[in-house]
């Protein structure tokens, strides 16, 4: 049984070496379409940038939020 | 005897003269790395064990690595094994180191003058600038992978690049850890070349205040809320960040904090620096394009730390109390190194000028906003590219 595992584990490693090796191949073969690339990675900076500030617009507020409803106590002051 | 001695020496016959100038360059490689991390304490706890790790999978027939035995049957090797479990599945020690860096995070400063996260977040366009610049030369994924070296953020990198299962990892981890040491070398250049002396030598009033007990536990719950529902991909990265957070701030776990934060952080770390080599064999590594991404990262490094800046600039305009523009810089992920960067400007300028406080609470911003944009970028690319 354990051998089973064994075999089926190295068997798995070598699967997923070969896919790794065939998406490598793949995509080294196909050209970089620079101007389509950068075009979809504005989109990526504009949205990703959005998403962040709002992220932390939401975190400032929530954390704003927390201080109010929970003050420090003199105690723990 | 003659069987002997061909079975000792096999691997020369087996190895061409190309394949042996590789692997030498892999030595030499390794070994910078080495020298660079007992010598010039660049993060030692990582490119020392990347060193040895890319000599030994560099070594002929190596067998930390699969081979075919003469039989055609596969011999497992344990650095490929340790890859495949630790990295390849789940990206796991990435993760995990996270629960170690969140028990290490203090996010009293944060906490204590809330507007300091936005500095996090204007340093995290370095890696969408990164991202634009390398899409010229690499397909999106991969330049996805590469942008991220501008988090500052070795674990974030190490699971951007395998979620994309990126070929250039190996470059990327490389990279992405000897920028983060050479941060006391890139920023103040960058930092001086952006500001002028007159807001270099801004005072910044740091007034004490203290945080509830209540608050630093709900903090980090409430953060891997917020990030889960609106950026699901990153909760992974963002919650076991949490995680660690968590455990050092509820105050009845003080020894799984210390050991988060010492013994399983140092385990982790050791295991992923000598795990990733794996993605250091020469037929992968030596290539133009690992120089082209060793180039990338600098570049990233170089548009966090003015974009942090200019938007300390920019927030001035509207501001009464003025920030020290230097403080932006401090947005990036490396911690809490950045923040002793523009302390150490701050008191070159200014003896009296004390920095230290508010460039930490930038610092840890920083380190919460890079994971949420790791998250981010694999949810833009992977709904954008097809």
């Amino acid at each position: 049984m354990h051998n089973f595992f064994i075999a089926q584990s190295v068997a798995q490693s070598i699967v997923q070496s070969v896919e790794t090796a065939a998406q490598t191949a793949t995509a080294a073969a196909q050209p970089i379409d620079a101007a389509q690339n950068l075009g979809i990675s504005l989109r990526v900076m504009g949205y990703g940038m959005l998403g962040i500030f709002c992220i932390i617009g939401i975190i400032i507020f929530l954390t704003w939020l927390l201080q109010k409803l929970f003050p420090v106590k003199k105690e723990e002051d | 005897m003659q069987e002997l001695i061909n079975g000792l020496f096999s691997s020369f016959s087996q190895v061409s003269g190309e394949q042996w100038a590789k692997m030498i360059a892999m030595w030499v490689i390794g070994g910078i790395l080495i020298y660079l991390a007992i010598n010039k304490d660049m993060e030692p706890a990582l490119l020392l064990p990347m060193g040895f790790g890319a000599i030994l999978v560099n070594l002929p027939l190596s067998g930390v690595i699969d081979q075919l035995d003469a039989n055609g049957s596969v011999v497992t090797g344990a650095i490929q094994r340790l890859f495949n479990i630790g990295i390849e599945i789940g990206e796991l020690m990435p993760l995990l180191l996270f629960i170690g860096i969140g028990a290490m995070m203090d996010f009293g400063p944060l906490l204590s003058n809330p507007k300091l996260f936005l500095f996090g977040g204007a340093a995290q366009f370095g890696i969408f600038a990164t991202i634009t610049v390398a899409s010229l030369f690499f397909p999106l994924k991969d330049a996805a992978a590469i942008g991220i070296i501008g988090a500052a953020d070795g674990p974030t990198s190490i699971y951007v690049a395998q979620y994309f299962k990126s070929q250039f990892t190996g470059p990327i981890m490389v990279a992405a850890y000897s920028y983060m040491a050479l941060v006391p070398i890139i920023q103040p250049p960058v930092i001086r070349l952006c500001t002028t002396r007159k807001e270099r030598l801004i005072r910044m009033h740091y007034e004490k205040k203290s945080v509830s007990k209540a608050v630093r536990i709900i903090f980090p719950i409430a953060v891997t809320i917020v990030a889960g529902i609106i950026a699901p991909t990153s909760v992974a990265l963002v919650g076991f960040l949490m995680f660690g957070n968590l455990i050092r701030e509820c105050g009845v776990l003080g020894s799984l904090s210390d050991t988060a934060q010492k013994d399983f952080a140092n385990i982790i770390t050791l295991l992923l620096g000598i795990t990733v080599a794996f993605k250091m064999q020469a037929e992968a590594f030596l290539a133009w394009k690992t120089l082209l991404i060793m180039g990338l990262g600098l570049v990233a490094f170089i548009f966090d730390s003015a974009a942090g800046v200019f938007f300390a600039k920019f927030l001035n305009l509207f501001m009464k109390n003025k920030v020290n523009p230097m403080i932006g810089a401090a947005g990036i992920s490396a911690f809490p190194m950045s923040s002793r960067v523009i302390h150490k400007m701050g008191l070159k300028e200014d003896p009296q000028n004390f920095l230290l406080m508010h460039a930490a609470g930038a610092n840890a911003s920083g380190q919460i906003a890079s994971v949420i944009a790791g998250g981010l970028v694999i949810k833009l690319v992977s709904a954008l590219v097809k």
